[in-house]
């Protein structure tokens, strides 16, 4: 996987970041989601390298990146902690601006890092979600049934750590489950979350970036909720996914841009970058101009 | 726990539900909720006994009693079904019409008994519960932050049953814990013999199942029921917790609304100065209310 490409860890104000770096080009950031790693786009980073310098990180907490202790408002784990890191590793290799593609909670981040670094991000693609403020602002039985995870993760610390970390290669199986196409992911990017996740410390800073998610990401969101983005945002979501089941993405994303939001369902379900991504190269090569 | 009461099996259509009864006089039947068994009336069963025939089962799925195999959607644990048998087991015992009291699980069960079978039921006392589709539909953050697992124990098998099995009581006392007023203890013998049921693999299917139902099927029981106006036919008395959930911070101005909206009798009761297990941290309160409200006339 990544062949080609450079291992680095770089290390931020807060922690330390891992990541793989090649191609050439305008710049590309890549974010993950839960409970994943940066290894989610070994599918598609080698071929965007052929237009683009691409960067693909482990979130903090997550991965080999660095898991820095929390505190009780989840400061470290909030999304805009978590962005901070990803400007500064940007800064390190000397890439001042870049699109950002995330998935899950990878998306979020993105989302905040084009936020709180505005003169930063050019272009963001989010990978099936919608803005957390309207996820939980509409949070119903529905949604509360489909999304547990939400609500059981940030439970207070440690109990959800404990439940999931009885077992965590079973709770991380099933987790995955909710592909459309069960062979998507690789033995060899499995062997790799299960090696991270299987760690008891990022089991807890995974945790913690759900608490935030509830708490003071709210918080912030809503601080900056009328200072609209003004770049192009391209929205894709899983049509065999929860998504596009309780949202209309492209106009919830609209309201957060006054630039135009593209995108469209793929035929997927959850992780799109590992079961589509021969349409997930076509629809970036489109929105990034590659 | 429950000394002195007689125990029995009584088969049922669906099950075997064990069951523990006591006294004489007008019959009171005693549904316990989750994650407990009819152990939770210890406190109360004993007192009642001396005015009323007190009747006390596990339900099936729970402590002592069958265990029904899932079925596809969840009817083996839709409240329905667990109604039907505790109507079975009066009928065995000999009680046409009877008094129902439900803490937690049990009084949807004894919501849904009253709905079903209201020739049966003479005066129904719900703890700590408003009815289940209510429940779901004023869901919102705080109520799927407080009650996740309603949503955590309706996944899909077996995601929660493996993970509550590696260690059941870490799961069940935590909630128990956190349901119950910060000062309260539960006593160890009730507490020995939940744990005891607890770590039964198929006490903790039924559990899962009995939720799964609860997100599913038992709902839509109770919106078929709204849509043609079924209400409650006897009168209805509501204690809830003062200390968490309904009188707690963030709970509703006037819990007593919902269930006026569900009845076309009366309906009376107020907050308790307890957590959510009544029947364990506030017995005297719930017995001052209650005996007056059984003995009433009718």
């Amino acid at each position: 996987m990544f062949e080609g490409f450079e291992r680095k860890q770089i290390v931020t104000s807060g922690t330390e970041i891992n990541l793989v770096v090649g191609g050439r080009g305008p710049g590309l950031l890549l974010l993950h989601g839960y409970p994943q790693t940066h290894v989610i786009w070994h599918k598609v980073a080698p071929i965007l390298a052929e237009k683009f310098t691409v960067v693909a990180t482990d979130l903090r907490g997550y991965g080999d990146s660095g898991k820095p202790e929390t505190d009780s408002a989840h400061t470290a784990y909030s999304k805009r902690e978590m962005a901070l890191d990803q400007a500064e590793v940007m800064s390190t290799l000397g890439i001042e601006e870049f699109s950002v593609v995330g998935h899950d909670r990878g998306a979020r981040v993105g989302h905040r890092l084009a936020r709180d670094h505005r003169d930063r991000v050019t272009r963001l693609c989010t990978l099936d979600i919608c803005p957390t403020l309207d996820m939980y602002e509409t949070t119903d039985m529905a949604f509360a049934a489909a999304y547990y995870h939400w609500f059981f993760l940030i439970q207070p610390a440690d109990y959800p750590e404990r439940m999931i970390g009885q077992d965590p290669a079973f709770y991380l199986e099933k987790k995955l489950k909710f592909l459309a196409d069960g062979s998507a992911i690789t033995p060899e990017a499995m062997a790799e979350y299960q090696r991270c996740f299987a760690m008891p410390e990022t089991i807890h800073a995974t945790c913690e970036d759900y608490r935030a998610a509830a708490t003071i990401d709210l918080d912030h969101d809503r601080a900056d909720r009328d200072r609209l983005l003004d770049i192009p945002i391209h929205a894709l979501w899983g049509e065999k996914g929860i998504i596009g089941r309780f949202y209309e993405p492209l106009s919830v994303w609209q309201r957060y841009t006054t630039a135009l939001v593209t995108g469209s369902s793929v035929p997927s379900g959850h992780y799109i970058p590992e079961e589509v991504p021969d349409r997930l190269i076509t629809e970036l090569n489109s929105f990034l101009g590659g | 726990m429950l000394d002195g009461f007689r125990t029995e099996t009584v088969a049922t259509g669906g099950t075997e539900i064990f069951v523990r009864s006591a006294g004489a006089g007008d019959p009171v039947l005693l549904i316990h909720g989750f994650p407990q068994t009819g152990d939770c009336w210890h406190r109360m069963a004993p007192a009642l006994a001396e005015q009323f025939t007190v009747i006390v089962p596990d339900l099936r799925g729970y402590g002592a009693s069958g265990k029904p195999a899932p079925s596809p959607e969840h009817a083996a644990h839709s409240k329905r079904e667990m109604a039907r048998d505790l109507v079975e087991v009066m009928g065995a015992l000999g009680h046409e019409r009877f008094a129902v009291v439900g803490h937690d699980r049990g009084a949807r069960v004894g919501f849904r008994l009253c709905m079903d079978h209201p020739e049966r039921v003479t005066r129904f006392c719900s703890l700590d519960v408003i009815p289940t589709l209510d429940m779901w539909e004023k869901m919102d953050l705080a109520g799927a932050v407080g009650g996740f697992h309603w949503s955590y124990l309706a996944q899909p098998a077996p995601i929660p049953e493996t993970m509550i099995g590696a260690d059941p009581y870490f799961f069940y006392g935590y909630l128990m814990r956190k349901w119950a007023a910060p000062d309260f203890t539960f006593e160890p013998a009730a507490m020995a013999a939940y744990l005891k049921a607890m770590r039964d693999p198929s006490v903790i299917e039924g559990t899962c199942e009995d939720y799964r139902a609860g997100a599913t099927i038992d709902v839509s029981h109770d919106r078929a029921d709204r849509e043609v106006g079924r209400k409650l036919s006897c009168p209805l008395l509501f204690l809830f917790g003062a200390v968490r959930g309904f009188g707690g911070p963030g709970g509703p101005t006037d819990p007593l609304d919902t269930w006026r909206e569900w009845s076309s009798s009366t309906v009376e009761g107020g907050p308790a100065p307890c957590g959510h297990f009544l029947p364990e941290e506030a017995p005297e309160t719930v017995l001052e209310q209650l005996l007056p409200f059984l003995l009433k006339a009718d």
